[in-house]
């Protein structure tokens, strides 16, 4: 039975008359329009015809940032005179400013690259499908709104290329602050990057098409727009997203082509030769392979306050039978970016894996560090469960080896 | 036309009956009345809303069956993408949009206190949506994209700005976390 039945009732009044109705009533018959809505519609068009001409654009209020950024904690925020755009550019599909990018260093040591629509050498959003009230300017986006754009931003540490395939990013370039990525009939599908100064160019597939594009020079930088869903031939477009990272040199774990988007290949310059990152298992002129499957990574300096036990005080919930707690220790190792961290782990060895809280923050050596846990006993294998204070350089193994250190190590007995 | 068991149907051949048929409408609207009501009550945590929200999103997918495209995703995906674009919508303009509803001339609905009163028993009946509710936020998106939207890993690690592995882990924490709750509540 329906939960509201009368929307129900409705809807099905609705789908019988669409349903009964001859096709070519369903398409509405000619009438002539009203005055006003004649009007309105030559309005929507010269607006429209303002976008795509480009030239003639008002700049409106710039793109506020979703969240307020701290220096010291997760992404940090832009180092002053940190940020630029860049010189790469891609035509939108439906014509007005093209697409570019800009890159924004931030104080915990991270790049982070910006995709939006590019006008009079600035990076904003338009204000077009339902972005700023549909105001036809164009609204500038600037550097602190890093936090703003999931998506269409992308922060790595300086000296890592990343490479990524993104759908669903709307036509105005303003992402939705909740919910979906836009909407699909008016999204696009966007690849971008920065791969370096050894990229020559990137090659990707449109239509069943092949067509390379030239990276922009140290940067290796390159942004490639494409409508958002197409079927047909045009079947590895629109439907995905994802992406890769890696060092700077072919041959050394750099970036990869995302098997399911379009971008097909990158193409390096090594000395005197090119060689290719290719989807393609058996690609002519292949890159050499990588000499270790990860970068090498020094072990940490042994610290006389590692297996210190700390303290955790537990508390109950709001959710009855659960808890909450608060953890304390202190640090051994200083936390000066992003490029380090310390994680709170809970090994589940009844289950397979290990739950990994961030502490996403700057802090130094020797601090107290206060964290608050939830659902402490979630994954608990029976009335205890194991907490263990993990330190960790960026892109190492969230488990004790190469790169990651056992802080300390606390077992934590529900109460009865 | 020979009478057809609806309820075998799958969600794709629903929409693709309901260009003919409206009983197959009705189906479709069965199956997913209560999974839309929910996932607006606990966007937006109103139950007004998401009633509002829910028809408009009926309303909307009626307008554009003809444009359903099997081959681009599960008629599911697709009703989660016009719900996913509704509240972004609503969010951006600080308002339920009525659109779909006048396009399709569906009545103005008079929302009954019983009326709100279903709608908020969806999450406080003990069910998996209040125990969702008491996830962490990062666990609960995750779970939410996952679960309930069938997004890809990718598509959330894009959107939740971590890695796939950490949506993975949150999916799998979260659900764990709802599980043990749902053990100590037995």
């Amino acid at each position: 039975m329906s939960r509201l039945p009368q929307l129900r009732a409705s809807f099905m009044d609705a789908a019988e008359r669409r349903t009964s109705a001859p096709a070519r009533t369903r398409r509405g018959r000619k009438r002539p329009l009203p005055l006003v809505v004649v009007i309105a519609l030559v309005a929507l068009a010269l607006a429209a015809a303002a976008v795509a001409a480009t030239g003639v654009l008002r700049t409106g209020s710039p793109v506020r940032p979703a969240r307020r950024l701290t220096p010291t904690v997760g992404l940090g925020v832009p180092a002053r005179g940190g940020s630029r755009v860049l010189g790469v550019s891609f035509a939108d599909p439906a014509g007005g400013p093209p697409w570019g990018m800009q890159v924004v260093h931030t104080t915990r040591d991270l790049v982070c690259i910006q995709i939006g629509r590019r006008y009079r050498g600035a990076l904003g959003v338009l204000g077009l499908d339902g972005a700023f009230h549909d105001d036809g300017q164009f609204h500038p986006l600037p550097p602190d709104t890093i936090g703003r754009q999931p998506g269409a931003t992308s922060c790595q540490p300086e000296g890592v290329q990343v490479s990524l395939e993104v759908s669903g990013i709307p036509e105005s370039g303003l992402m939705p602050e909740f919910g979906a990525l836009g909407a699909l009939s008016q999204a696009r599908w966007v690849s971008y990057g920065l791969l370096g100064p050894d990229a020559v160019s990137v090659t990707y597939s449109y239509r069943g098409e092949s067509r390379s594009l030239p990276v922009e020079p140290v940067t290796g930088a390159y942004v490639i727009v494409l409508p958002g869903i197409e079927t047909g031939a045009n079947r590895r477009n629109g439907i995905t997203s994802g992406g890769s990272s890696g060092a700077s040199r072919p041959g050394a774990g750099g970036p990869l082509p995302n098997p399911a988007g379009a971008l097909t290949s990158i193409t390096y310059r090594l000395g005197a030769t090119t060689c290719q990152e290719s989807i393609e298992a058996r690609a002519s002129d292949p890159c050499p392979l990588p000499r270790r499957a990860f970068p090498s990574r020094a072990s940490l300096e042994s610290s006389p306050q590692l297996h210190r036990p700390f303290d955790v005080r537990l508390r109950r919930a709001r959710v009855p039978g659960s808890y909450s707690a608060i953890l304390e220790f202190v640090a051994p190792y200083a936390v000066p970016n992003a490029l380090s961290g310390y994680s709170i782990a809970s090994p589940t060895p009844c289950h397979e894996g290990t739950d990994v809280d961030p502490i996403d923050r700057d802090i130094r050596a020797g601090a107290t560090v206060t964290v608050p846990l939830e659902a402490v006993f979630a994954n608990a294998c029976g009335r205890s469960v194991i907490l263990e204070v993990l330190y960790s350089r960026r892109g190492a193994a969230p488990v004790p080896g190469p790169g990651t250190v056992v802080v300390g190590k606390a077992t934590v007995e529900r109460p009865r | 036309m020979a009478s057809q068991d609806l309820s075998r149907c799958s969600d794709e051949e629903l929409l693709r009956l309901g260009l003919e048929d409206a009983r197959a409408l009705g189906v479709f609207y069965d199956r997913y009345e209560d999974a839309m009501l929910l996932f607006f009550r606990r966007a937006c945590g109103r139950a007004d809303l998401a009633a509002d929200l829910t028809a408009e999103v009926f309303a909307a997918a009626l307008g554009s069956l003809a444009q359903f495209r099997p081959e681009l995703g599960s008629a599911r995906s697709w009703l989660f993408g016009i719900a996913r674009h509704q509240l972004a919508q609503t969010w951006r303009r600080r308002r339920v949009e009525a659109q779909a509803r006048r396009r399709m001339g569906m009545e103005p609905m008079m929302l009954s206190d019983e009326d709100l009163q279903r709608i908020d028993e969806l999450v406080s009946d003990g069910s998996s949506l209040a125990l969702l509710e008491a996830l962490p936020s990062d666990q609960r998106s995750a779970v939410v994209g996952r679960v309930l939207e069938e997004r890809d890993y990718a598509e959330l690690a894009v959107e939740l700005e971590c890695s796939e592995m950490v949506v993975r882990q949150r999916v799998s924490r979260g659900l764990r976390a709802m599980r043990a709750k749902l053990g100590d509540a037995l």
